[in-house]
């Protein structure tokens, strides 16, 4: 089970206090497919950052699960090694067999000789590519997202969409995304985060709905009120 | 270790011996990846880990020269010296080690089998093995250039240098617990241990002290602990204040004050 017990979450910004998550709750099982709709700047990562773990609750409680893996998350990579250390470290940590998940993760990256050269010497996007095979190699129950689902250019965004897809059969997705169309084809529940709430939606179109109507008007508190009381607080 | 398949979860042992196994595999993976990353792509990159315990080991010398010190002990100034400071450097570098844990496991603590402790213990060996290869450098160079060589009782130096390094180990962790909760722990820890260098038996013997300074002075474990690899390592120096005991006791302390930290933290 993964998500927030009154959770509460809130960073400065500026001197003042800017507010990701206040008393939010949420619950969302090890294999479910859930989209949460967060405007661009309200903290999409900071929740992501929240349930692996990375970042701590000001208050309340996380839930995660043990099988959760960020996708094309590059935050366990150390620079100074080469792509194939960084991998087979990772394989060790984790209690994988160090050499099959190097080839699958040398193969998928498509990273060829670079592949043993060290991370210094690698572009955004190659760090990206060997990011989401270290997160497609891994066996993972759920997937955590933040907004981006592939990488790379045209042809290995279609093998990440295509291996997700894959992946998907057998595990879970938790997608924070400030673009509804990017919750739409992955996602089967769906939630917006309103004034440092989660709310639920009966489905993708009443999300896109309330994350338009919260986007259009992001200090009144009208949308958090009377608009929010029709919906379902997670 | 399980075997890769795509998708799946390998399921977690209950077997004691299998999981010691596993926590065994981490410590390890941990302790690999710190010196692959400061080696770098180049083992000249590892060199600079024994820089500073080397450095300081020529400042002193050079001071005891400056101020026309001489050993305290029927022994040359380099032995002394290195009798001294290869129990500080112990003590310092392991808390130095720990206390880069927090930020070093930051993006680790995706993997659940990756702990604050796995990252702990890992510190502390990869700096004992450190504190190993430093000792065998100095002493090397001092029989290779000046013709000494002493230890007398090796496992008595290596008593005393190991309560150093698990007096700095307890203390490096009781400070990295403080952190998770508290900013400025880190900063006041190393705030705190800035007289240590100078109160704890580097450059002078705990028997050469007045009766009414050594009773102040001993109440600092590390002199216990830095008296003991002394008393191991030179033939003619017999410590009067060595207890293993006392920093026995700040080591169990600290361990226990830290546990309970760690235990209000969860709750």
């Amino acid at each position: 089970m993964w998500g927030f017990v009154n959770c509460t979450r809130y960073y400065q910004s500026f001197g003042a206090p800017k507010v990701v998550l206040h008393e939010a709750n949420l619950a969302v099982r090890t294999d479910e497919r859930f989209g949460l709709l967060v405007r661009a700047g309200e903290g999409k990562s900071t929740i992501v950052r929240l349930l692996a773990g990375v970042d701590r609750p000001d208050e309340g409680h996380v839930l995660r699960d043990e099988g959760g893996w960020p996708l094309g998350y590059p935050g366990a990579f150390q620079a100074q090694l080469t792509g194939e250390e960084n991998i087979v470290n990772i394989a060790e940590m984790v209690g994988l067999e160090p050499l099959s998940y190097s080839a699958f993760c040398a193969d998928f990256s498509e990273l060829g000789e670079a592949y043993f050269s060290p991370l210094t010497l690698y572009t955004g996007r190659m760090r990206a590519q060997l990011a989401f095979a270290a997160s497609f190699g891994m066996p993972a129950t759920t997937y955590l997202a933040d907004e981006k689902l592939v990488a790379g250019d045209d042809a290995f965004k279609r093998k990440c969409a295509s291996a997700l897809k894959s992946r998907l059969d057998r595990a879970g997705l938790i997608l924070v995304a400030s673009n509804p169309k990017a919750t739409k084809d992955f996602c089967d529940r769906h939630a917006v985060l309103v004034n440092g709430k989660i709310i639920l939606c009966g489905d993708h179109d009443e999300a896109a709905e309330l994350f338009a109507a919260s986007a259009s008007d992001p200090q009144s508190d009208d949308v958090g009120e009377d608009e929010l009381a029709s919906f379902d607080l997670a | 270790m399980s075997s890769f398949r795509q998708g799946q979860v390998a399921p977690r042992s209950e077997n004691i011996a299998d999981r010691l196994y596993d926590h065994v595999h981490v410590i390890l993976a941990l302790a690999k990846r710190e010196v692959q990353s400061r080696f770098g792509q180049h083992a000249i990159g590892y060199a600079w880990t024994y820089v500073t315990p080397l450095a300081w080991i020529a400042v002193t010398y050079v001071g005891f020269m400056i101020f026309g010190r001489s050993s305290p002990v029927y022994t040359d100034t380099v032995t002394f010296i290195i009798s001294g400071l290869i129990p500080y450097v112990a003590f310092r570098s392991v808390i130095n080690g720990v206390g880069r844990v927090n930020s070093g496991l930051r993006g680790l603590v995706i993997f659940p089998s990756v702990t604050h402790a796995h990252g702990t213990i890992s510190a502390a060996l990869v700096e004992y093995v450190n504190v190993g290869i430093v000792f065998v450098i100095v002493a090397g160079l001092n029989l290779l250039v000046f013709g000494d060589w002493e230890l007398d009782r090796p496992l008595h130096f290596l008593a005393g240098v190991s309560l150093a390094w698990a007096l700095g180990l307890s203390y490096g962790y009781l400070f990295s617990v403080l952190a998770q909760s508290f900013s400025g722990a880190y900063p006041l820890s190393q705030t705190l241990l800035r007289p240590t260098f100078f109160i704890s038996g580097v450059f002078f013997t705990g028997n050469e002290l007045p009766d009414r300074v050594l009773d102040v002075l001993a109440l600092n474990p590390l002199l216990h602990a830095v008296e003991i690899a002394r008393d191991g390592m030179l033939f003619h120096y017999q410590s009067r204040v060595a207890s293993a005991f006392y920093p026995l006791a700040w080591i169990a302390g600290l361990l226990l004050a830290a546990t309970v930290v760690r235990s209000l933290q969860r709750r």
